[in-house]
């Protein structure tokens, strides 16, 4: 049996939890010329993002009015995709 | 006669949640076996008229369709209050807006955050005019999108749906002190798929009086629904 006990967190779950529990973050989160990762994955099939973002409280601000989901950077969204194909076949759009 | 219309009430997260109120005295799962699709308008559209109606309602033009009021059993009823009800008395503009939302968030053009704050206000505009008509008409019949809007980009969110459940279990639990008859129903369930939610054949019904169903047919109400009217 599998169990994934945080696989409903949100990418704002993530980062609330990161600033509650004081956890060490990957540098390659925090801005760098005015990009940075949101979603880290292999190296070819990942890429930065534009954002100002250089501390926790930024990157949870940032995603709090953010427009572009977190694995915009990430080549694939398997499930966001499906789950768009099934809407559309069920005439939400 | 009160009828609670839940979309996407799933008979696994009434259970889950504990959503007593939820439970009637008689409770279960629906057979929807006679569709294809479960596509929410054809789906009411059967509930309110007896009838399988996919065959008739093309899918590019189904949030416009529309019944006349003899195709259903409200008829039946000296006097009755729809409220968004669909394919009836729906809120084209208000579902609309949710609808180019949801579409939004698949293009990056709209938030989780704005989408759901929609879903929530329509939620609420038609609770107040549910519990507004509640004792004023013979047959009082509420739609509610809430577990199937919110369930669709957040069903994997426990702390999400369980809120959901909360708001639909309490709206229940309001009515219950009533003489009338009531019915909880929903068109379709939910399963996950990741964090979002799609339709699932999981469908569920609830009334306050024992009526012996057993895996009911989601078009099996509506002789049932008259018989209750003709005994008020």
């Amino acid at each position: 049996m599998r169990v994934h006990p945080i696989l409903h967190w949100t990418e704002l779950d993530v980062w609330q939890y990161v600033k509650q529990e004081k956890l060490p973050v990957n540098p390659l989160y925090f801005t760098n010329e005015g990009k940075r990762y949101r979603s880290l994955g292999c190296m070819p099939c990942t890429v930065p993002v534009q954002s100002t973002a250089s501390n926790i409280d930024e990157i949870v601000h940032e995603i709090e009015t953010t427009k572009t989901s977190e694995r915009a950077g990430r080549a694939q969204d398997k499930e966001k995709a499906y789950m768009m194909q099934k809407l559309r076949s069920l005439g939400y759009m | 006669m009160i009828i609670l219309a839940l979309d996407a009430l799933d008979l696994k997260q009434v259970q889950k949640f504990n959503s007593r109120n939820l439970m009637q005295r008689e409770y279960g799962q629906t057979d929807l076996s006679d569709f294809e699709k479960l596509r929410t308008v054809v789906l009411w559209t059967s509930f309110l008229t007896g009838k399988n109606m996919e065959k008739e309602i093309p899918l590019k033009t189904q949030w416009e369709f529309k019944l006349a009021p003899q195709q259903t059993f409200a008829v039946s009823f000296k006097t009755y209050n729809t409220i968004d009800v669909p394919a009836f008395s729906f809120k084209q503009q208000n579902h609309a807006e949710a609808r180019k939302l949801l579409k939004g968030y698949f293009e990056d053009e709209a938030t989780l955050k704005e989408y759901d704050a929609v879903v929530w206000r329509n939620h609420k505009e038609n609770k107040e005019e549910f519990f507004n008509a509640v004792g004023n008409f013979d047959l009082v019949m509420g739609y509610f999108d809430l577990a199937d809007a919110i369930g669709h980009l957040s069903f994997g969110v426990t702390q999400k749906m369980a809120e959901v459940y909360q708001e639909l279990d309490k709206m229940a639990g309001k009515v219950k002190d009533t003489d009338d008859c009531i019915l909880i129903i929903s068109d379709h369930g939910m399963k996950a798929v990741g964090r979002y939610g799609d339709h699932s054949r999981n469908g569920f019904y609830s009334f306050n009086q024992e009526v012996r169903m057993n895996m009911p047919k989601i078009t099996g109400f509506y002789d049932l629904i008259r018989r209750i009217a003709e005994n008020e």
